[in-house]
């Protein structure tokens, strides 16, 4: 894992410099925490593929814009999480087919596990965005909120409403 | 109480469903090939007469202002009487000038090199 300092130096060559040695470090260094990321939002390993490659080329032609106040990853989440907001806007229509309808009486199995991956496609993207942050990838709510963009507030907010709907799901 | 049991109880359940991404070698590969193509340097050499050209004015005026021999004199007055002539401000502002047009040049060298 990079060191914060380590982290810094390899942004600055790639900023100053255009050092594609020091941007493929950082690619390998997070490009397993990303695509997780959209691989626990979307299911799909391909799509989380694709996704997670755009997110860092977008990374990578807006480096300069990372001021160093966030460490590197958050931003690079940030920018995930950008990918995925627009991805699922571009497909709104297809992805509505897509998602099941919310039964008005969920009949669940007796698997928690199975109840909850299903549980989780009735959250809706921002629900859901939060929930793989902060349960999943173990982001405190501040990093959630930077990430998102959202106030902490609205986070919680997000948390408890998915918290109660899982919870519901699993009783 | 409960509130509390029902989220670790959650962040448990969740985290044994947390997928984890399979291992793709070619991913950092893929990335890297998609990245725009590095900046023609077709534009540099006019960049780079710019640059010559500012650098010759500055280096031009500070021969001059050595050559008079007044600006050493304005600028250990201004640090004395701690105000400012308007000799003062131009060689600073000459001064200013000269260390951001090596400061380019330097950042244009570098980025040029990769």
């Amino acid at each position: 894992m990079l060191s914060r300092i380590e982290e810094l130096m390899l942004v600055s060559r790639c900023a100053l410099s255009d050092d594609r040695d020091a941007f493929g470090r950082l690619v390998e260094e997070y490009q397993s925490d990303i695509r997780r990321f959209f691989i626990n939002l979307t299911g799909d390993v391909a799509l989380s593929d694709d996704l997670s490659q755009d997110t860092f080329i977008k990374a990578y032609t807006g480096i300069r814009g990372f001021k160093g106040f966030s460490r590197f990853r958050t931003w690079l989440y940030r920018i995930a999480y950008n990918e995925f907001y627009d991805y699922t806007r571009r497909n709104k229509e297809q992805a509505e087919e897509r998602l099941p309808e919310p039964a008005e009486t969920y009949v669940g199995g007796s698997d928690a596990k199975i109840d909850l991956a299903e549980a989780l496609k009735y959250l809706n993207e921002q629900e859901r965005t939060v929930v793989v942050l902060y349960y999943m990838e173990d982001k405190p709510i501040k990093d959630v909120a930077a990430i998102t963009g959202m106030p902490d507030g609205t986070v919680k907010s997000h948390i408890s409403r998915a918290k109660a709907k899982l919870i519901k799901f699993l009783e | 109480m409960k509130e509390h049991d029902n989220d670790i109880k959650l962040r448990k359940l969740l985290n044994e469903i947390k997928k984890e991404a399979p291992e793709n070698e070619w991913f950092t590969r893929k990335v890297m090939n998609r990245l725009p193509e590095k900046k023609s340097s077709r534009h540099g050499w006019v960049m780079w007469c710019f640059y010559c050209a500012a650098l010759a004015i500055c280096v031009g005026f500070w021969s001059m202002a050595i050559a008079k021999g007044d600006l050493i004199n304005d600028l250990i007055d201004a640090a004395s009487t701690h105000t400012l002539s308007q000799s003062a401000i131009t060689g600073l502002a000459a001064m200013a000038a000269t260390g951001v047009i090596v400061w380019q040049m330097a950042a244009t060298l570098l980025r040029d090199d990769h």
